[in-house]
């Protein structure tokens, strides 16, 4: 089943006086329930098509489908509603509350979604049952990505959205959120979409979608994903 | 070069934080700045004035006073000069409605009269030196001619030179009178022999004196007073001659008033500042680790962030310090003109706005300076890190489990970020209640005035007219007036004696009060005062004066005889000032009961009494009203100028912490709005954030606004009226809807901008 459809979608930016077109007519399909990677260098269009995925951008030409919606033509209300119920972020940068715990962190988004999960099971589920009242600045790096795996799974979104993971981590913290990112989204049969600059992270992913200058260089399917221990980082 | 040039750009773009920061420090020197040039100008026009004219220290008046006894007390070694008057009050109309005091001096050395035109006095010349406000009213000039009427004969004389009296800066003739009305109550300066011709027994009855000024008042006055004997009436000093004192009372009180504000606006100032600079210093810190990296000394980079206090403040200040005499102080001193007469009026600058311009400036600079000092200190590569927000400290309301548990996780957020920035909660919090405080003094300043007149003429007072009779009204014709009214009146009997205690002698007023209900007296709870059959009371202003205490005697010197008399219970009265007692009482006591006020209700036979030859003045209680209520037009000005200093202090400071709050949790708005949260979620969590804040600062500004109301009011009574603070519900409620509407503005147009909140920012690095 398809998850997301890209029809010939075109992103253009105004700069100045003139235009920057991010996106050029880009089409492909990202299965549901596997993981996704896009792949490119910086100016490739990563971010753009992060921000269409999310609902934080509108295109300016084409089609975004997402499980048989056309999302392009939704209103700002409608997209609010989209990122609310459908949509699970996890950052680069965690972007937890600082004022809030662990737990209130992960239970503030609990209410928006009628269909969430329970926060405290969440946070057991990415191993910080013991971190509970912690507040951000007393946890790892690594935690503060693992808190923000169980704040994008706890509202149940169909799609689990994540801006560069590992990027702010070391390798080996790395590894062990990518793998829990991996295990969950099977465990929960979500359709994860991670965008990265980061190779290696792509030898896991079910399909890699390459991008350059706006445009799609190739769509890779990995017949064998490599489980995370396999990936040399 | 290139510092100044970020500095400027700096600026630009966070004009609205220092905009909040320039306003605190303009306002705070303009209102100082603005009031002191109108103290300062009058404290040194009154200073030169009375130096000029040698203003004299002592009054002494007296029977009869002869170059012997001028003699004498000249041999007080205190007493440094001595000048014999003579003071007789006559009339300039045939109604005897415009009644003129004649002084008549032997010399003219001390007190002199300040000339405008004509001629300079001459204590030997003919004709009269007028009141040039009389003149002025009744368009008299010099070398025209005004007649002075006395009993049944008239006196022709000219004039000969306008003059203003530095004795007469606040005369109003008469007790009942709290405005000066020239044309009505007005002075003359002639010979002794031209006051003879109008009347041939008068003689020196005042001894004006000039002593030392470490002077025992106690032992010159009661030295004098033995040196004279029966001939001594009383012996004022210049803190009990009213004329006078008031005038340099009111300068104090403005002075204190200028005081109180400035302070006001000093402290937002620095707290303004301290909140902008940390802040500004903080978004900063991975440039100042650049600037760093790059070479640039520690110490130019504190200069550099020291300037951004320094610029705001000097050029804030100087537009203040330009602006106030050309503003504030020209409608202040205005005010003041209706009344006092002063030959001139000046708006006068003085060192102490230099002080308070070094001071602030000193002290915006040096707050600036100090918050980048921790950032300095830091390796470069320490500050070109994202600096780690700590917030792992619990708020102490977490510890009431029980209340915290049912709190929303935003109202969570919201007062744990409450209880993390101190620094920027507590400046909000006195943006309201400064903002609360400073309308309740100035809304309670005009109810405690109205409320004043309300108590004094409706309650206190309820007659329909005052006259005034002359002490030399037979008991035949009190008998007809007493008929004449069919018992629809009141006698009351108001005297100025000295009052003489172990610690203290001074000039008071007393009232002795006849049976009847139009003059009830009051005290500052409004209740009514019964008047003791064993004693007197004494008003709390007299006694404080004084040193008075209850169930003392103390002794009244009336007709050159001293009486002792119990002060049975003292009362915070709010007008008039002195002693009360019974007629009862004061017959007790021996002495006669001469009344001379009469105080009625309507009657038809009014007009015939008021025909009445002994009957001196009439006036109507609705014309006292009007009076009254003249005094809130001098503190007008000062209440519309609180009204807008709260205003302007309430957008202000909230706008710029809504705005430093909603910049500081940007990236947190952002996510919220990336994890799907609804524009109208995201303004609650903002309006939380100020509600906690407005509430507070709200009740803090009742409970502060009222003891300042207190003080305030406390700084405009004077010797004659001391206000009670008031505030009417409705000016509660009314300064409640502006503090709190201020807020909800603010708030509702920094929410706004949820709207547009670029969720991109989200994904970005904090930097």
């Amino acid at each position: 089943m398809k998850a997301l459809s890209f029809n010939n979608v075109s992103k253009e930016y105004s700069v100045g006086h003139g235009v920057v077109r991010a996106l050029d007519g880009i089409s492909f399909d990202i299965e549901s329930e596997k993981v996704t990677v896009i792949l490119g260098p910086s100016g490739s269009g990563k971010s753009t098509m992060l921000n269409l995925i999310g609902g934080m951008d509108k295109l300016t030409s084409g089609q975004l489908m997402v499980f048989g919606e056309n999302i392009s033509q939704y209103s700002e209300r409608e997209l609010t509603k989209y990122r609310r119920n459908r949509i699970g972020f996890v950052f680069q940068f965690y972007n937890l509350i600082p004022s809030l715990n662990a737990y209130e962190n992960v239970a503030i988004v609990q209410k928006m979604n009628g269909n969430s999960f329970c926060a405290k099971e969440m946070i057991r589920n990415v191993g910080l049952e013991n971190r509970l009242k912690h507040f951000p600045s007393e946890l790892s790096g690594g935690e503060l990505q693992r808190l923000s795996i169980a704040r994008a799974l706890c509202k149940n979104p169909d799609i689990l959205l994540c801006d560069e993971p590992t990027g702010a981590l070391d390798s080996e913290t790395g590894r062990m959120v990518l793998e829990l990112l991996t295990d969950m989204a099977k465990k929960y049969k979500k359709t994860v979409v991670i965008v990265t600059h980061n190779a290696s992270i792509a030898l896991c992913a079910d399909t890699v979608v390459h991008l350059k200058d706006g445009h799609i260089e190739e769509v890779v399917k990995n017949e064998k994903p490599l489980s995370v221990d396999e990936v040399d980082w | 070069m290139l510092l100044i040039k970020k500095m400027c750009r700096d600026l630009w773009n966070m004009k609205s934080q220092f905009l909040s920061i320039f306003l605190m420090c303009m306002l705070g020197v303009l209102i100082y700045s603005g009031i002191e040039c109108v103290w300062y100008g009058m404290e040194v026009e009154s200073d030169k004035y009375f130096a000029e004219t040698n203003l004299a220290d002592v009054w002494l008046n007296g029977n009869n006073i002869t170059y012997s006894d001028k003699n004498r007390i000249e041999g007080i070694e205190s007493v440094e000069q001595t000048q014999l008057s003579a003071v007789y009050d006559s009339f300039l109309d045939e109604n005897n409605e415009e009644n003129i005091r004649l002084i008549a001096n032997a010399a003219d050395n001390i007190s002199k009269p300040y000339n405008y035109s004509g001629k300079k006095y001459d204590p030997n010349g003919d004709g009269i030196w007028l009141d040039k406000d009389y003149a002025d009213a009744k368009d008299v000039s010099v070398g025209d001619f005004i007649r002075v009427y006395d009993d049944e004969k008239n006196f022709k004389l000219k004039v000969e030179g306008l003059v203003y009296s530095p004795e007469y800066i606040s005369y109003t003739g008469t007790l009942t009178s709290i405005i000066p009305k020239h044309e009505k109550y007005t002075f003359g300066y002639v010979s002794l022999d031209t006051l003879q011709d109008i009347n041939s027994s008068v003689r020196y009855n005042q001894l004006k004196m000039v002593v030392e000024e470490d002077t025992d008042f106690y032992e010159l006055k009661t030295r004098i007073h033995s040196l004279l004997e029966e001939k001594y009436i009383n012996c004022i000093e210049l803190s009990e001659f009213n004329q006078v004192y008031s005038f340099v009372s009111k300068i104090q009180q403005i002075k204190k008033m200028a005081i109180m504000f400035s302070v006001i606006f000093l402290l937002l100032a620095i707290l303004c500042i301290r909140t902008t600079m940390k802040r500004i210093v903080q978004k900063q810190r991975i440039q100042i680790g650049i600037l760093k990296a790059v070479g640039i000394y520690n110490f130019a980079i504190k200069i550099h962030y020291a300037m951004y206090g320094f610029i705001v403040s000097i050029i804030a200040t100087l537009l203040g310090y330009i602006l106030a005499p050309r503003t504030i102080a020209p409608v202040l001193l205005d005010l003041q003109k209706d009344f006092y007469s002063m030959p001139k009026w000046s708006i006068i600058s003085s060192n102490y706005s230099i002080v308070l311009i070094v001071l602030m400036v000193l002290i915006c600079t040096i707050t600036a300076w100090l918050s980048c000092t921790n950032i300095a200190k830091e390796v470069p590569a320490q500050s070109l890190r994202n600096q780690v927000i700590d917030s792992n400290k619990k708020t102490f309301i977490e510890n009431i489990e029980g209340l915290w548990n049912n709190l929303s996780f935003e109202w969570r957020w919201v007062l744990r970020d409450a209880s993390r920035n101190k620094a920027r909660t507590l400046i909000a919090i006195v943006g309201v209640f400064g903002s609360m405080m400073l309308l309740i003094a100035s809304l309670g300043l005009q109810d405690s005035i109205n409320k004043n007149n309300d108590v004094i003429y409706n309650e206190q007072y309820t007659y329909y007219k005052q006259l005034t009779v002359s002490p030399l009204m037979t008991e035949e014709d009190k008998a007809e007036i007493e008929q004449k009214l069919f018992g629809d009146y009141q006698w009351v009997m108001s005297i100025s004696g000295e009052c003489k205690n172990s610690k203290n002698i001074g000039t008071v007023n007393v009232f002795v009060i006849d049976k009847g209900y139009y003059y009830n007296i009051k005290n500052a709870n409004h209740i009514s005062i019964e008047l003791p059959e064993d004693g007197l009371v004494v008003s709390k202003q007299t006694a404080k004066e004084l040193e008075i205490k209850k169930n003392e005697y103390i002794n009244l010197l009336y007709k050159g005889t001293e009486i002792p008399i119990k002060v049975s219970d003292i009362q915070p009265i709010g007008t008039p000032q002195g002693l009360f007692c019974s007629k009862e009482y004061w017959q007790d006591l021996g002495l006669e009961f001469v009344p001379n006020t009469l105080l009625t209700g309507k009657s038809k036979n009014l007009s015939d009494i008021e025909e009445e030859s002994f009957v001196k003045e009439t006036v109507e209680k609705s014309v006292q009203v009007e009076e009254a209520d003249r005094v809130i037009d001098s503190v007008r000005g000062v209440i519309i100028l609180l009204i807008m200093a709260a205003i302007s202090l309430s957008v202000v400071i909230l706008y710029n912490l809504a705005l430093l709050n909603f910049s500081e949790k940007y990236r947190e708005y952002a996510t919220l709005k990336v994890l799907g949260a609804f524009n109208a979620e995201i303004k609650g969590v903002i309006y939380k954030g100020s509600v906690l804040n407005v509430l507070l600062g709200w009740i803090i500004g009742t409970v502060v606004g009222w003891y300042f109301l207190k003080l305030y009011v406390y700084t405009i009574s004077t010797t004659t009226t001391v206000y009670s603070p008031f505030i009417k519900v409705s000016s509660y409620i009314c300064a409640t809807l502006v503090a709190l509407g201020c807020s909800i503005f603010v708030n509702f147009v920094v929410a706004r901008k949820a709207i547009a909140i670029d969720m991109v920012e989200s994904l970005k690095s904090v930097e």
